[in-house]
C-alpha cells in the first residue's frame, strides 16, 4: 500500500504541516519576532552579539547602484556565498569556490561571468527570491571550510545542521548533505540527503532522499550512517541557546562545522520542515510533548542540552 | 486549546442555514432551478415598405395547443385597423390601413404560458378533411403515390412516413415529377403531402413554429402533422422522423399553408420572431410572497438590483466557491499549486471559453510566456520591468491568438482575452523560478496540480445548481465561511502527508 493510514501516522507520533502551523509556530513564534529569524543578516546581528560564532561578513549591497561595488566587495577572493537576506528554502543563494579569468566559478564547475554575477545580485534585490516578493538586501559571506568528517559525503556545496529547537530545547536534529540533484544546497526538498542525528552521541542514523530512505550517499557511495558529527554537545546548546535568543518556541536551527573555527550559525527558520521526521525514522509529536511536561523544571541551557541527549537518545 | 472558532462557525452556519430554511420554507423559493421555464414572451416583428396604396398585412398567429395557452396578446400597429379570424386553433391577425408610405413596423406580442401535462384534452374531435383537388393525370399520378407509399407499409405511421420520403426524393422521379415543380418548397410538398392524403380521407395539415428557448431571432420549424388516433401526430416534413407533441418539445405552431405573414401594397418584407424564456413562475410567486410578508428581505437581495448588476454578482458570488475548493485541495489534500488564488480565476475563465479550449489556450500562453521569459533572461532585465515586458507579450499573444482564431472561425479562441493576463503574468515568472530552482519535473507537477485545481474550480463553478445556489441564497456563502473557519483551525493530516511519512508509520509496526 502507497498510504498510510491516519491513525497510523499518529501512533507514529507524526508532526504534519497544517498541525505545525495551528498549534505550534502560530501560537508560540511571536508575530514581531520574525523578522529576526526570516532576516539572516539580523540573525547574525542578534547572535553576535551573544558570543555566537557565524560566517564573516563580507559585504552588503542594499541598492542597486551598489551592485557596481560587487567587484570592491569581492576583491580577489575566490570563495564566498552570495545570498538573499530574506530568502526561504535555499532560493536565490550562489556558492563560489574559484575563479577564471574575469569569471566566478560555482561550486558545482559552471562559470558565471561578472555581469550574470551582478544581474543575480539585483534580482535579490528586486525581492525575487524574499519572501512575499518584498524588496530585499543581498549579502556575501565567507564559504565555510567544513569539517573533513562529511568530506565524504557531501556532493559540492556544504553540509550542515539541523535541529529543531522546542521551547529552547533541541528536540531533533539532522545532518543534511548536499548531493549533485540538490546542485550543492543543503535543502531537502531540492534533493538534498537528510540523515537522522542520535541525540545522545551525535552518531547519524538512517538517512532519508526525497520521501524514501537511503544508507548511502547518492553521489559519493559512502556510507551515511554510524559517522560521528563532532562538537556534539556543543552544537546542541548553540542551538537551546538560539532558542533562548530569538523567543521563538518552535525553531529550526542550521549549523555549520568549520574545521578550524568550529561550530558558526549559519541561519534560523521559523518554519521549519517535517521531512526531518523522516530521516529520523521517529515522529516529532511525543518529544513535543514531553518538553512541554517538564520544561518548568530546565532552567539553565546544560540543563536542557542534558535532558535532550537523555531523552530523546535513538532507540 | 482555543475553541471560539467552532463557536463562530457554529453561529455562522446556523444563521447561514437558517435564512435559506426560512426562504425555502416560508417563502417557498424553488432549492432547484426549474429545467424548464413556464413563461415565455413570443414576439414577432414584420417590416416591409408600402407602396402608397391601401396595405393588408396577413399574419397567422398561434392559438392555444396541447399544453400551451397564449394570453396577453399585444399588436403594436399604429393607424391600421385589426381583425382576427379564428378557425378552430388557427388563427390570423388582418392588419389593414386605406394609404400607407415607407418603412412600415408591425409587432405581435404575446405571453405563452406552459400548462401542467394533466389539463391537457385527451381526445380531439376529427377534424374535416379538405377536398383533394386532383383529376385526370394528376388523381392517377396521386393515386400511384399512395399506393407505393402503402405497398411498404404496415400502419399509417409508417405508411406517412413512406410519403413523406417518397415525396422527397432526388429529383427527377417520375412518381412524383407530374405534381411537383423541381424547385418546390416544403410548403408546397407539404401541401401536396395533404391532397394526397385526403384521397384516403385522412386529415393531414403542415404548421410552422419556433422553439420555445431564449433567441432573438428563432428559425421557424415546419412539422406535418397527420390526425391519427384522436390526435394530431407530428413529422418532420423532410427527414420523416416522427417528432413529440408540441407542448412536450416546446415547440409552438400556427397553421403553416401560408406563409407566416403576407402583404398586399408592399414588398421587402421581412419577419423575425423573438423569445424570451423568463424567471420561473415559482421562483416569482416566492419574491412577490416575500414582497408581502417580508419587504425588507427582498428589497435589500439581490433581486432589487438591475439585471446587469445581477448578472455581475451571478460570476461574482461564484469565486468563494472556488476559493474554499482551493481551500480544501491545498489544506486538507495538500496539492500545491501555483499561486493561492491562481486557479480560481483561471476557472472563471474557463467558464467563458469552455473547458478544453481553455486549457489549450491557458497552456499554450503560459508556454509562449515562458519562451519570451527564457529569452529576456539574456537580457539580464531588472525584475519589475521584465514582468512587465512579459505581461505585454502575453498581451500581445492574446491579440494574436485571438485575431488568428477569428479568421480561422473558432469562435472558442476568441475569448482567449478573458484570461487574467496579470495573473497569466506572475505565473509564467513564478513557473520559470521554479523551472530554474528546482528543475523541469517540479515546474510540471506544479503546472498540472495548477491546472487540475482550476479544472475542479471550473467544473464546481460551472455546474448549474452551485450557481443557482449562491445566487439565490448567498446566505449560504456563510456556510461556507464557517466551514472554512473550520478547516482554518483543522490539525490533523492531509492527504498528502499519509503518503509523505509513510515510512515512519511503518517503522512504529
Amino acid at each position: 500500500m502507497r498510504w498510510a493510514l491516519p491513525g497510523a501516522l499518529k501512533r507514529g507520533g507524526v508532526l504534519a504541516i497544517n498541525r505545525r502551523n495551528a498549534h505550534y509556530t502560530q501560537f508560540l513564534n511571536p508575530r514581531k519576532q520574525y523578522p529576526l529569524v526570516d532576516d539572516k543578516l539580523a540573525t547574525k546581528r542578534l547572535v553576535m552579539d551573544s558570543g555566537i560564532s557565524v560566517p564573516e561578513l563580507y559585504g552588503l549591497v542594499e541598492a542597486p547602484y551598489q551592485a557596481r561595488n560587487l567587484d570592491q566587495i569581492l576583491q580577489e577572493r575566490e570563495n564566498f556565498v552570495i545570498k538573499p537576506a530574506r530568502g526561504s528554502g535555499g532560493k536565490g543563494i550562489l556558492v563560489f569556490s574559484g575563479r577564471y579569468k574575469r569569471a566566478y566559478r560555482l561550486s558545482n564547475g559552471h562559470l558565471m561571468e561578472a555581469e550574470e554575477l551582478r544581474h543575480h545580485v539585483l534580482d535579490i534585490l528586486g525581492g525575487l527570491f524574499s519572501l512575499g516578493g518584498q524588496p530585499d538586501k543581498a549579502f556575501v559571506e565567507e564559504k565555510v571550510n567544513f569539517d573533513p568528517v562529511f568530506e565524504a559525503v557531501s556532493y559540492q556545496g556544504v553540509p550542515d545542521v539541523r535541529i529543531i529547537v522546542f521551547m529552547a530545547v533541541p528536540v531533533m536534529a539532522m545532518v543534511r548533505l548536499p548531493t549533485r540533484r540538490s546542485d550543492g544546497k543543503a535543502n531537502l526538498h531540492k534533493g538534498a540527503v537528510g540523515v537522522g542525528v542520535d541525540m545522545a552521541t551525535g552518531k547519524t542514523l538512517g538517512g532519508v532522499l526525497g520521501n524514501a530512505p537511503v544508507a548511502e550517499h547518492p553521489d559519493t557511495g559512502h556510507p551515511i550512517v554510524g559517522l560521528q558529527v563532532p562538537h556534539w554537545e556543543m552544537l546542541l546548546s548553540l542551538a537551546a541557546r538560539c532558542g533562548d535568543l530569538t523567543g521563538m518556541g518552535y525553531l529550526g536551527v542550521d549549523l555549520v562545522l568549520d574545521r578550524i573555527k568550529g561550530p558558526l550559525l549559519l541561519e534560523l527558520n521559523a518554519r521549519p520542515g517535517l521531512n526531518i521526521q523522516i530521516a529520523n525514522g521517529a515522529g516529532l509529536l511525543p518529544r513535543l510533548e514531553e518538553v512541554r511536561r517538564e520544561r518548568c523544571r530546565l532552567r539553565e541551557v546544560e540543563d536542557r542540552v542534558r535532558f535532550s541527549m537523555e531523552r530523546f537518545a535513538a532507540l | 486549546m482555543n475553541k471560539s472558532h467552532l463557536y463562530i462557525a457554529l453561529i455562522l452556519s446556523g444563521l447561514g442555514l437558517g435564512l435559506f430554511l426560512y426562504k425555502v420554507l416560508a417563502l417557498g423559493f424553488p432549492v432547484v432551478k426549474e429545467t424548464k421555464a413556464s413563461i415565455w414572451y413570443v414576439e414577432t416583428h414584420v417590416t416591409f415598405e408600402a407602396d402608397g396604396g391601401p396595405v393588408k398585412v396577413v399574419m397567422n398567429i398561434p392559438g392555444n395547443q396541447a399544453t400551451l395557452r397564449v394570453s396577453d396578446e399585444s399588436f403594436v400597429s399604429p393607424g391600421y385597423g385589426l381583425t382576427i379570424k379564428e378557425e378552430g386553433v388557427d388563427r390570423q391577425a388582418i392588419w389593414s390601413v386605406r394609404e400607407a408610405y415607407g418603412e412600415q413596423s408591425l409587432y405581435y406580442r404575446g405571453v405563452v404560458r406552459r400548462l401542467p401535462a394533466k389539463d391537457l384534452p385527451k381526445f380531439e374531435e376529427a377534424p374535416s378533411v379538405i377536398p383533394h383537388g386532383f383529376d385526370g393525370a394528376e388523381l392517377v399520378a396521386a393515386k400511384a403515390i399512395l399506393k407505393e407509399a402503402k405497398s411498404r407499409s404496415a400502419d399509417l405511421e409508417s405508411m406517412v412516413q413512406q410519403l413523406i420520403k417518397i415525396i422527397n426524393r432526388p429529383k427527377p422521379d417520375e412518381l412524383v415529377a407530374p405534381l411537383l415543380k423541381a424547385d418546390a418548397s416544403v410548403r408546397d410538398k407539404a401541401l401536396l403531402m395533404v391532397r394526397i392524403l385526403a384521397l384516403e380521407g385522412i386529415p393531414a395539415r403542415l404548421r410552422h413554429g419556433v422553439k420555445l428557448e431564449d433567441t432573438r431571432e428563432a428559425i421557424l420549424i415546419e412539422r406535418f402533422q397527420v390526425f391519427e388516433k384522436g390526435r394530431w401526430a407530428c413529422y418532420d416534413p423532410i427527414t420523416a422522423e416522427k417528432k413529440s407533441l408540441p407542448g412536450q418539445e416546446c415547440l409552438f405552431l400556427w397553421r403553416g399553408e401560408s406563409p407566416q405573414v403576407t402583404v398586399d401594397g408592399g414588398h421587402n418584407v421581412r419577419a423575425s420572431t423573438a423569445v424570451r424564456a423568463t424567471l420561473e413562475q415559482a421562483m416569482e410567486n416566492a419574491i412577490t410572497r416575500g414582497r408581502t410578508s417580508n419587504p425588507l428581505l427582498i428589497k435589500f437581495s439581490l433581486f432589487s438590483l438591475p439585471v446587469r448588476v445581477q448578472q455581475v454578482y451571478e460570476v461574482i458570488l461564484l469565486v468563494p466557491v472556488g476559493a474554499f475548493l482551493i481551500v480544501i485541495l491545498r489544506n486538507l489534500v495538500g496539492i500545491r499549486t501555483s499561486g493561492v488564488f491562481m486557479p480560481v480565476l483561471i476557472a472563471l475563465a474557463f467558464r467563458e471559453t469552455k473547458i478544453s479550449w481553455g486549457i489549450i489556450l491557458f497552456v499554450s500562453m503560459v508556454l509562449l510566456g515562458l519562451a519570451v521569459r527564457f529569452l529576456l533572461d539574456r537580457l539580464k532585465l531588472l525584475l519589475v520591468p521584465r514582468l512587465t515586458v512579459v505581461l505585454l507579450s502575453v498581451i500581445g499573444f492574446m491579440v494574436a491568438i485571438s485575431i488568428l482564431t477569428n479568421h480561422l472561425g473558432l469562435e472558442r479562441g476568441v475569448s482567449v482575452a478573458l484570461f487574467p493576463m496579470v495573473i497569466l503574468t506572475m505565473t509564467i515568472e513564478r513557473f520559470c523560478i521554479i523551472w530554474e530552482e528546482s528543475g523541469p519535473a517540479e515546474t510540471l507537477y506544479r503546472g498540472v496540480a495548477s491546472l487540475a485545481a482550476a479544472t475542479c474550480a471550473y467544473l464546481v463553478m460551472s455546474w448549474h445548481p452551485v450557481g443557482y445556489l449562491v445566487f439565490v441564497f448567498p446566505e449560504l456563502l456563510v456556510v461556507i465561511m464557517a466551514f472554512t473557519l473550520l478547516i482554518g483551525r483543522y490539525s490533523g493530516y492531509r492527504v498528502s502527508d499519509l503518503v509523505r511519512f509513510k515510512a515512519i508509520s511503518e517503522k512504529q509496526r
